[in-house]
């Protein structure tokens, strides 16, 4: 039975980094010189696997390994170079969480606008006000600005927010950075809830605990590679042991 | 790209705009740009009023004697000129960047990028639609509104919209790979404010000025087809030519938006 939720063959993404030029004067007098004004960059090479339905996978990798890039081609936001890539369910993916925030509105009004955003709608949310206001505990701040609260606060609201969407599929892009302990425990129990739903979830973070405890199956991806994939636990062991040979 | 991948795209574009859940987010998306437009404004709306009313006093006063000389409610020929032209130069002027200002929304989430492009848009058009709606009120105070042709003027208005944001999208794109092309549109738009008969009628200028004029700068015929309408008059194969230039600008827009939008936002 083909009951997977991503399935990836040979996927390659190549960026064209340009190189800075102030003035087409100066490109041009560089073209003249041949000198090279564009570099290739493999941000995935020839990537290939199968996430299955239900599973919970963490992306682990050191900075520009690729996870963000592969992340984005899931999600459509990216097209791949080459290779293939089938995505059967639609997912619901949390990047950076001040994306769809905006510091002019009020608390409510960022509910509002940042819930349509991951496809909630207003009466539903109406419903969720009062969830979302006490797990951020900006149940005092509601109708404030966004520009008058703190960044952790504005992360707060987010992942309040993010926590009430639906989907079979969701992603989590270092979506944990930086959140204080107390709102953390909060967050562990929506990933703990999740973890034993049959919802398919991607999680990339550099707290390998958390994904230690929350998924089974890893990817280890090293400058657009795949160096591991298999069982979450080893993969993120073999992950961590790579710094002890740096 | 081929046609076959094109069509595809364009299918799970189509798909992904028209559901419940993407309708709802434009409605968002519009209710908070009514909500910041105005922001820490005296006057507001109001804008919409004074800006055109201020251009008109002075071309009026200027040009009255030289142009408006035989044509029929010249302060109404004026202001549809002025309205009409105002809205194509400050919608691509701001749309212009809008992939590059909201690189983030568009590079982090999943939010379909005509969306973004809609939103942005409404504001323009609201403004825009009370600004015509003050033309149809000295329209009537001129005697010249007729309700036959004021039907005319939806396919127009449909129309008008698809060249500005044909012209938009392929402006917000070349924008991602030369930031040049904010100096030259703002030298254009300058241009376009004497290349397009806002004071002036076209049997004024010498008959090449007119083919250039006419054939050469879309704004044109729309700018003919908008003052028949509310001043009573059409000529229809102008009209036709008109929705034709509209729908062509947003089919070529589009397509290209379609084609490039992936390289584009990369680089933007």
């Amino acid at each position: 039975m083909n009951d997977f939720c991503v399935k990836a063959e040979k996927l390659s993404k190549l960026f064209l980094v340009f190189k800075s030029k102030k003035t087409t004067l100066q490109a041009l007098k560089a073209m003249l010189s041949r000198e090279a004004l564009k570099k290739e960059l493999w941000a995935l090479y020839d990537v290939s696997f199968e996430i299955k339905k239900s599973e919970k996978l963490a992306l682990v990798g050191k900075n520009g390994a690729g996870k963000t890039t592969l992340l984005r081609i899931l999600t459509g936001i990216y097209d791949k170079t080459s290779g293939d890539i089938v995505v059967k369910d639609n997912p619901r993916a949390l990047f950076r969480f001040w994306t769809g925030l905006n510091r002019d509105l009020s608390v409510i009004d960022n509910i509002y606008l940042f819930g349509a955003m991951y496809g909630m709608d207003r009466n539903f949310l109406k419903d969720k006000l009062d969830d979302i206001l006490k797990m951020s505990e900006l149940y005092h701040l509601q109708f404030v600005p966004l520009n008058k609260l703190s960044a952790g606060q504005a992360q707060r609201l987010s992942l309040s927010i993010f926590f009430q969407s639906k989907s079979n599929f969701f992603i989590f892009d270092e979506s944990l950075a930086f959140v204080d302990q107390s709102f953390a425990q909060k967050c562990e129990a929506y990933f703990k809830e999740l973890s034993s739903s049959d919802k398919t979830v991607i999680m990339t973070s550099h707290d390998n605990r958390l994904l230690r405890k929350y998924c089974n199956r890893a990817i280890w991806l090293d400058e657009g590679r795949i160096s591991m994939f298999g069982e979450a636990k080893r993969v993120i062991n073999e992950y961590e042991h790579s710094f002890h040979y740096l | 790209m081929k046609l076959s991948v094109f069509l595809k795209k364009l299918k799970t574009r189509f798909l992904q705009l028209f559901t419940k859940s993407n309708w709802n987010l434009i409605v968002e998306l519009i209710r908070f740009e009514f909500k910041v437009a105005d922001r820490n404004s005296i006057l507001g709306i109001l804008w919409s009023f004074l800006g055109p009313l201020a251009m008109l006093t002075v071309m009026y006063f200027i040009f009255r004697t030289r142009f408006g000389q035989g044509i029929r409610a010249y302060p109404l020929y004026l202001l549809l000129g002025i309205v009409c032209v105002s809205f194509f130069v400050t919608v691509t002027t701001y749309m212009l960047k809008i992939f590059f200002l909201n690189r983030d929304t568009v590079l982090n989430s999943t939010v379909p990028r005509e969306s973004i492009i809609l939103s942005n848009l409404s504001i323009h058009s609201y403004k825009f639609i009370i600004e015509l709606a003050f033309c149809f009120l000295l329209g009537i105070f001129y005697g010249l509104f007729t309700w036959k042709l004021i039907l005319l003027l939806l396919p127009l208005l449909v129309a008008y919209l698809g060249l500005v944001l044909g012209t938009s999208l392929l402006l917000s794109l070349f924008y991602c790979f030369a930031r040049d092309i904010e100096h030259i549109w703002m030298i254009a738009s300058r241009i376009l404010f004497f290349v397009t008969p806002i004071f002036y009628t076209l049997d004024r200028i010498s008959p090449l000025a007119r083919k250039i004029v006419y054939w050469g700068n879309p704004l044109t015929p729309f700018l003919i087809s908008f003052r028949q309408v509310f001043m009573g008059e059409l000529n229809l194969p102008n009209y036709i030519y008109s929705l034709f230039l509209g729908s062509g600008f947003f089919i070529i827009g589009y397509y290209v938006f379609i084609v490039l939008e992936n390289i584009a936002l990369e680089r933007a």
